[in-house]
């Protein structure tokens, strides 16, 4: 298991007395409740300099792939048989590509601005499958218990004994391979993980008094997993997400690189990286660039995750 | 619609299984936390419940709201048997029935704010419009004594005394007649004690609260109570209005816990011997009566004869067979 924050519902006295209110709360404002006085906007002030770089960062990017056509500079699938392993424009390369180009005359930058769409894109909805079948899974398991935890834990139980690999191959022997097969597979990659963790945190919490207050108040099971157990059990799985979702897009690297993925001429992050492994030593920026765009989306996750496990603590704010 | 008797226990049982062993079945022990109790609630009196730690005093109280299952025997509420009764017709008769807990700090949820905590209840039960709300809760707040402003804070912005007046607003929120308080004021210092049992004795008169007081604390106890009980074991052993409890106490549990109550005068005299040990496993209770392991009045026959509780005076019973 990783190493994931517990809530610490016994945290005292860390608070300053100017609290503001959390991004956790539910749409229905209750009654005496204040109108959000901190929007996003706020926050984003107050967060340190390297989570907003990370945030303008990941703005530029998703804003990048979604308006890839008008970005690009060149069509990612226009070979040129004359420019092949072309270096950057900036290292003497002589056809004028900021990123050089490939092993077949593509511009390597318009095929990383593209991969980007690709990768995550089916790296985001993967995520979120698997964070919505798991945490799903995990509450009933945890909040029901019986017969409906032991069937759920045993599929997670087998889930985790078969290599994930072999589960993907036997999906895409199965159903083809195309973009909505390869979002699936892996957003079902890493639901267990979610199940398994939303369980023990519903299986902690739900034994607080104030799960008890609420049941002598009369509320109804669906309204204690929504109002009490889901905003008590958030940060850890927001942290998870935020670790799952570079590990799904590496799955996805590797499956594109074993050629099981996103099949060509359609440009993914880690097929880039795996077609252009063959030239590293010649052409480095057939790797080096697609690697970089990994490195730094994955970065700036996983530190915005970080930042935003604290913010929606409500005690740590 | 009044009763005389606002809750009524008929024998009244919880048992908890423990299992233990590698195999888990070959081992089933049996907890008996309240083990048929027979009691009740007068309508507008406050209850003190006391008993050391173990006794069952805090599983009585739940049992009589069914936050545990009771395994058998009977809890009637305001003339209707709720044992039995089902789920979605439980879950409105708790508008009437409410408890505040020990712990103020754990039975606040850390993620909402002291408005929605207070206002959950009248949620549950689709009491108001939301404004309505609103202001009940701001009425709540000045009912004990916290700003109505409050309402916007979270749990970790108060002290002990404050969360446990929340836990106050919580409870009385949807207009309970019925209220278990659970060792209300144990986590509290001195003077916030004193003001919370204040607070609770000024609510009961003037809004007719029907209360069950469990503590360990004698003195708070007298203080507050119309009528004492003591459980010891999961059994009720001697129940008295409270002058008659405090001025001619009966059972020899009872006179071993008054012992307990410090002296502020360190020459009086003790006429018994302070309690020694501890409370015999619920698991394997004593035959007869439970209290006989640590009796010092206890004779052979206490080890056969369940004592049951028997009237010794006018609004005055004890459990032992030496009374």
């Amino acid at each position: 298991m990783r190493n994931i924050h517990k809530p610490s519902i016994q945290t005292e006295g860390v608070c300053t007395p100017e609290i503001e209110d959390v991004s956790v709360g539910p749409p229905n404002l209750p009654p005496g409740a204040s109108v959000e006085k901190n929007n996003f906007f706020d926050r984003f002030r107050a967060a340190p300099f390297s989570i907003q770089l990370c945030i303008l960062l990941m703005l530029l990017m998703a804003l990048t792939a979604v308006f890839a056509p008008y970005v690009a500079p060149f069509d990612p699938n226009q070979t040129s048989m004359l420019e092949r392993n072309d270096p950057p424009s900036w290292m003497g390369g002589q056809s004028g590509h900021l990123l050089g180009t490939d092993q077949l005359g593509r511009d390597v930058l318009s095929r990383c601005i593209y991969s980007l769409r690709v990768s995550v894109g089916i790296a985001l909805l993967g995520v979120i499958i698997g964070c919505m079948i798991g945490v799903v899974a995990g509450i009933l398991s945890g909040l029901l218990g019986g017969w409906t935890d032991r069937a759920i834990m045993m599929i997670v139980d087998f889930q985790l004994s078969v290599p994930f690999m072999l589960i993907v191959l036997v999906g895409i022997a199965v159903f083809g391979t195309s973009i909505m097969v390869l979002i699936l597979l892996v957003g079902t990659a890493h639901w267990e993980t979610y199940a398994r963790l939303t369980r023990g945190q519903v299986l902690t919490v739900r034994e607080y008094q104030f799960v008890e207050a609420a049941v002598a108040l009369g509320a109804t099971n669906w309204r204690i997993a929504k109002r009490h157990i889901l905003p008590n059990i958030a940060s850890p799985i927001i942290v998870l997400l935020t670790l799952n979702f570079p590990s799904i897009l590496l799955l996805e690297s590797s499956l594109s690189f074993l050629g099981i993925g996103v099949q060509p001429p359609t440009a993914s992050l880690g097929r880039m990286v795996g077609e252009g492994r063959d030239y590293m030593m010649s052409a480095w920026w057939l790797v080096i660039s697609p690697a970089s765009f990994i490195v730094l989306l994955t970065l700036c996750i996983q530190l915005i995750g970080d930042w935003l496990r604290d913010v929606i603590d409500v005690r740590l704010t | 619609m009044t009763v005389e008797h606002l809750v009524e226990m008929e024998d009244l049982r919880t048992w908890f299984s423990a299992r233990s062993g590698l195999l888990g079945a070959s081992n089933k022990q049996t907890v008996k936390a309240v083990d048929g109790v027979t009691m009740s609630i007068r309508n507008g009196e406050v209850l003190g419940l006391v008993g050391e730690s173990g006794s069952g005093k805090t599983t009585l109280g739940r049992s009589i709201l069914r936050l545990v299952e009771p395994t058998s025997g009977q809890v009637t509420f305001n003339g209707r048997a709720i044992l039995g009764m089902k789920k979605s017709e439980m879950r409105s008769l708790r508008r009437e029935m409410q408890i505040i807990f020990q712990d103020p700090g754990g039975s606040l949820d850390p993620r909402m704010s002291v408005g929605e905590i207070i206002a959950e209840g009248l949620q549950v039960h689709g009491m108001g419009t939301r404004k309505e709300q609103r202001d009940r809760v701001a009425e709540l707040l000045r009912l004990v004594d916290l700003e109505p402003d409050y309402a916007v804070r979270y749990p970790h912005e108060f002290s002990g005394g404050q969360r446990q007046r929340i836990g106050v607003a919580r409870a009385l929120a949807p207009k309970p007649t019925f209220v278990v308080a659970d060792e209300p004021v144990s986590a509290l210092d001195v003077s916030v004690k004193a003001q919370i049992i204040n607070l609770l004795t000024d609510l009961k008169s003037r809004l007719g609260l029907t209360i069950l007081f469990i503590s360990h604390d004698l003195a708070v106890v007298q203080h507050i109570s119309d009528r004492v009980a003591v459980m010891y074991l999961g059994h009720i052993m001697e129940i008295a209005g409270t002058r008659e409890f405090f001025n001619s106490p009966m059972h020899p549990y009872t006179l071993a816990l008054m012992e307990s109550i410090p002296m502020p005068d360190p020459r009086t005299r003790r006429p018994f011997k302070i309690l020694e040990g501890d409370i015999p496993s619920p698991i394997n209770p004593p035959s007869g009566c439970v209290f006989r392991t640590r009796c010092e009045e206890a004779t052979a026959e206490c080890a056969s004869i369940v004592p049951g509780l028997k009237q010794v005076a006018q609004d005055h019973a004890v459990a032992c067979i030496r009374r």
